[in-house]
């Protein structure tokens, strides 16, 4: 019970929405069809607290519903939610004061001042002594190359350093569980490495539970864990090699040839990518091995080959693929 | 409780702190708000001044004790806009960007005045004011009469504020729009700026009960005016209190209809 | 072309369908605006115990505050500013600037869409209910000036709350603006006050201002108590407003125009 840091059971939400018709007379035209729209439904998982765990999904899954209900910002409609053994909406002061939320869109900056006059406001928001504060400040300037950044009109950085900054100012308190929505929207790759190493660093020294959603699949690479959100469901909850050994049985086979080939590679696997004279192919681990597939390796018009395991975004596409054939 | 009370308004403070930073960073937009107060206060004197030109004005009414009654509209509904700016609070509440305010360790009533400012308004304070403390200097003043004005004004004041508050939340679930809301204040912000006796018995129960901006302009004038009974004195505050808590109640019930962006 | 900007328009007026709620609040509070000024002036009459204040009998008094309140619905726009607001600061702009149709020509033909169904819902039925009510001189000449004045004070108006729409490039937020020009129009326009009441000096300024074209000079039109000389002068100040505004704000566009792309949306 004490080590969850977060418990989430059958969880539901409903939003309403609207539908303006576009046919009838000019009556039925003005009028609006109302109905309810189900962003999570029964969704349940734990957390224990020094985890980092990967909140996926695709657009409207409801992964941002998700971490809105757990950081007290919206309600849930049934189930039952705690964080830090709190219930987030109704305890929300108490939860907050422990919480640290990067929302991508939404800075904790003030667009006019400079970002450190936001970390001198969070310092006064949160209760951050002194000297607790100089330290983290430093050390937090320091690992996300901000020491020239940060004395800035905010208006004037780069959408890295604005990210950087909001990151700074959301975990200064040094919060017990952080949650991170689509942190690296839109960010320059050092300005990633940073936060990424950031958050590693931040885990290993205070356990620091992380949550993150995104749709970046290198932030993945951080987490020991992986939810999967579709439609309002958890679809998959378990660690990320297991992610990858769910489809772990196909190799890519990247073949470049003499000439644009004439050869029927259908008969050899699923052909999953043509450029001039590179084909790229889906194939068992088994059937890698048969004479049949060995025979096409040695053939004479192929001049070059190279085996690979296909990637974490690869396999996303997969997942939800069959998740949409089931579906129908 | 003592202590959280303690906490919100530090975290007022110190919000307002920033805004008024960020705000005198941007010089345009403090000129253009100078301009704006400027005309704000002229509206508010000249039906005034023009009916009493033209006629022998309203009934019990000097034309100073009508200067004194407008200045304490003008500074309470200024006072109002100042902490809550109605159509920003309704943009953050539509387009979700509460979320950051949210997530601070604060009571709600002080997050929602702290997640936006009406700072403009300040100046129509400033220039009310003066015309208040001319027309009070015409009038007289007695120390009884100023503190009922001050209690009255203060607690009359609070309760419009919490009662807009409630007032945004509500129509943010029901039209989504600030339209309403913003066009009922300027509506009462027009009505009390008049004494409440020119509309009858029923404009009356609206613009105190309904609407409780009587308590915070009609009254403390009345106070200031030495016209107010000891009884009638703590009958305005009796009341005032209780919209406030029921504004407060039903501002925090409200909340659960926040949607952040989504539906 | 003719084809494009009548497209403008059409969705001018369907957005006021769309947003009919917003309209019958505007609706709503004007026609309780008109009786606070109501009971403030009853209790001025009552008062004065006189029976005409500036050539206005009570009644017609009652007349003035339900027509100004009728027209203003029609003879101006202020969310052509809101509009333009959120156009800019929503990066909704950069969408609206690659359309065939120049920006302001957009802004000024929904508006047009706009006012048309406002003039068409709202005004027009409110004024046939008043004229059962009488005190209304309706002559084909004052109707035919009350119309021109109204086109008139619509054009000017959309400039100005175009230039004010145009500031929030330089402000977070204008919406404080909006409601004050809003306050200076129902003030300067006759909103609060009948005009023919003010001191002469004063008369004179208000007479050089466009907005009296917006309230005042089409409600007495209709009521009979301005002479034809003081129409036609009213009618020339608000044609000579609208050439220099009209100039104003295709100069401030061309400015405002650069430095949206310069800043990149």
């Amino acid at each position: 019970m004490e080590d969850y840091a977060i418990e989430v059971e059958n969880v539901s939400k409903w939003f309403k929405a609207h539908e303006v018709k576009r046919s009838g007379s000019f009556v039925t035209r003005l009028m609006r069809k109302t109905y309810l729209k189900r962003a999570l439904s029964d969704v349940s998982f734990t957390v224990k607290a020094g985890e980092i765990v990967a909140l996926l999904g695709r657009n409207g899954s409801g992964k941002s519903t998700l971490i809105k209900i757990l950081s007290g910002i919206l309600h849930a409609d049934s189930g039952k939610v705690r964080a830090l053994g709190f219930e987030p909406w109704t305890q929300r002061i108490q939860l907050a004061q422990q919480l640290g939320v990067v929302l991508g869109a939404h800075g904790q900056l003030f667009w006019n001042l400079p970002a450190v006059d936001a970390f001198e406001y969070m310092k006064g928001i949160y209760g951050i002594g002194q000297k607790e504060y100089d330290r983290r400040l430093k050390y937090f300037l320091k690992i996300l190359d901000l020491e020239h950044v940060y004395n800035r009109q905010v208006r004037t950085m780069s959408l890295g350093e604005q990210m950087k900054c909001n990151f700074v100012a959301s975990v200064l308190h040094n919060p017990k569980i952080v949650f991170l929505d689509e942190p690296t929207i839109g960010v320059d790759l050092p300005s990633k490495i940073a936060l990424r190493k950031t958050v590693g660093e931040l885990q290993a020294r205070y356990k620091t539970t992380f949550i993150l959603t995104t749709h970046i699949v290198e932030d993945i690479g951080i987490a020991q864990r992986v939810i999967l959100l579709s439609r309002g469901k958890v679809v998959f909850d378990d660690t990320r090699p297991k992610l990858e050994a769910m489809f772990g049985d196909k190799r890519h086979v990247e073949l470049h040839l003499t000439e644009p080939a004439k050869i029927n590679f259908g008969a050899y696997g699923r052909v999953i990518g043509r450029e001039g004279t590179m084909v790229r192919l889906e194939v068992s681990k088994g059937a890698l091995k048969s004479k049949k597939f060995l025979s096409l390796l040695n053939r004479k018009d192929v001049l070059d080959y190279r085996v690979a395991e296909p990637g974490l975004n690869f396999i996303l596409n997969k997942f939800y693929a069959k998740l949409d054939r089931e579906k129908r | 409780m003592e202590n959280r009370l303690v906490r919100d308004i530090r975290f007022y403070l110190l919000s307002q702190y920033y805004w008024w930073r960020g705000f005198l960073v941007y010089r345009e937009q403090a000129a253009m708000w100078l301009i704006y107060s400027l005309i704000n206060i002229t509206y508010s004197y000249i039906t005034v001044a023009v009916i009493y030109t033209v006629s022998s004005g309203i009934a019990g009414w000097s034309y100073y004790q009508m200067l004194f009654l407008v200045s304490t509209a003008t500074i309470v509904m200024n006072a109002l806009y100042y902490n809550v700016n109605i159509g920003w609070l309704m943009d953050l509440l539509r387009r979700g960007g509460m979320d950051p305010y949210l997530i601070r360790p604060y009571g709600r009533i002080s997050v929602f005045l702290s997640s936006q400012e009406g700072i403009g308004s300040a100046g129509g304070i400033v220039g009310a004011f003066v015309v208040l403390l001319y027309a009070a200097s015409v009038i007289g003043a007695n120390p009884v009469g100023l503190l009922a004005y001050l209690v009255l004004l203060v607690a009359g004041a609070i309760t419009l504020v919490l009662f807009t508050l409630m007032l945004v939340m509500l129509f943010y679930h029901l039209l989504r729009s600030a339209q309403f809301v913003q066009k009922l204040l300027n509506f009462v912000g027009q009505a009390s700026q008049y004494p409440l006796a020119v509309y009858g018995f029923v404009g009356q129960l609206l613009f105190t009960l309904v609407l409780p901006v009587g308590f915070a302009s009609y009254y403390p004038a009345k106070a200031f005016l030495s016209s107010i009974s000891l009884a009638g004195f703590l009958e305005a505050l009796l009341i005032s209190f209780a919209i406030s808590a029921i504004s407060y109640l039903a501002f925090n019930r409200l909340q659960v209809y926040y949607l952040s962006g989504g539906g | 072309m003719i084809d494009r900007y009548a497209a403008v328009l059409i969705i001018g007026f369907k957005q006021q369908l769309a947003y009919k709620k917003d309209y019958f609040i505007s609706l709503g509070f004007r026609i309780f605006a008109s009786f606070i000024m109501i009971a403030v002036w009853t209790a001025v009459y009552l008062n004065s115990s006189v029976s005409s204040i500036g050539g206005l009998t009570l009644p017609q008094m009652y007349i003035y505050f339900f027509l100004i309140n009728a027209i203003a619905i029609a003879s101006w726009n202020e969310t052509v500013a809101e509009n333009i607001q959120d156009d800019i600061q929503n990066g909704t702009i950069t969408t609206a600037l690659v359309k065939p149709v120049a920006y302001t020509a957009q802004v000024f033909f929904s508006s047009l869409g706009n006012n048309s169904f406002a003039g068409l819902a709202v005004t027009v039925p409110f004024l046939i209910l008043i004229s059962f009510i009488g005190h209304l001189v309706l002559t084909l000449q004052s109707v035919a000036f009350f119309l021109m004045e109204i086109v008139l004070s619509f054009i000017v108006s959309t400039f100005i709350f175009f230039l004010i729409g145009t500031l929030a490039i330089y402000l977070t937020n204008i919406w404080g603006i909006i409601a004050v020009t809003e306050s200076l129009y129902m003030l300067l326009g006759g909103g609060v006050v009948p005009l023919n009441l003010l001191p002469p000096w004063a008369g004179g300024i208000f007479a050089a201002l466009p907005m009296q074209l917006s309230l005042y000079t089409p409600a007495a039109t209709l009521l009979g108590i301005v002479s034809t000389g003081e129409i036609v002068q009213s009618l020339l100040v608000g044609v000579a407003w609208a050439v220099p505004l009209f100039i104003l704000s295709v100069l401030v566009w061309s400015r405002v125009r650069g430095k949206i792309t310069s800043v990149g949306g």
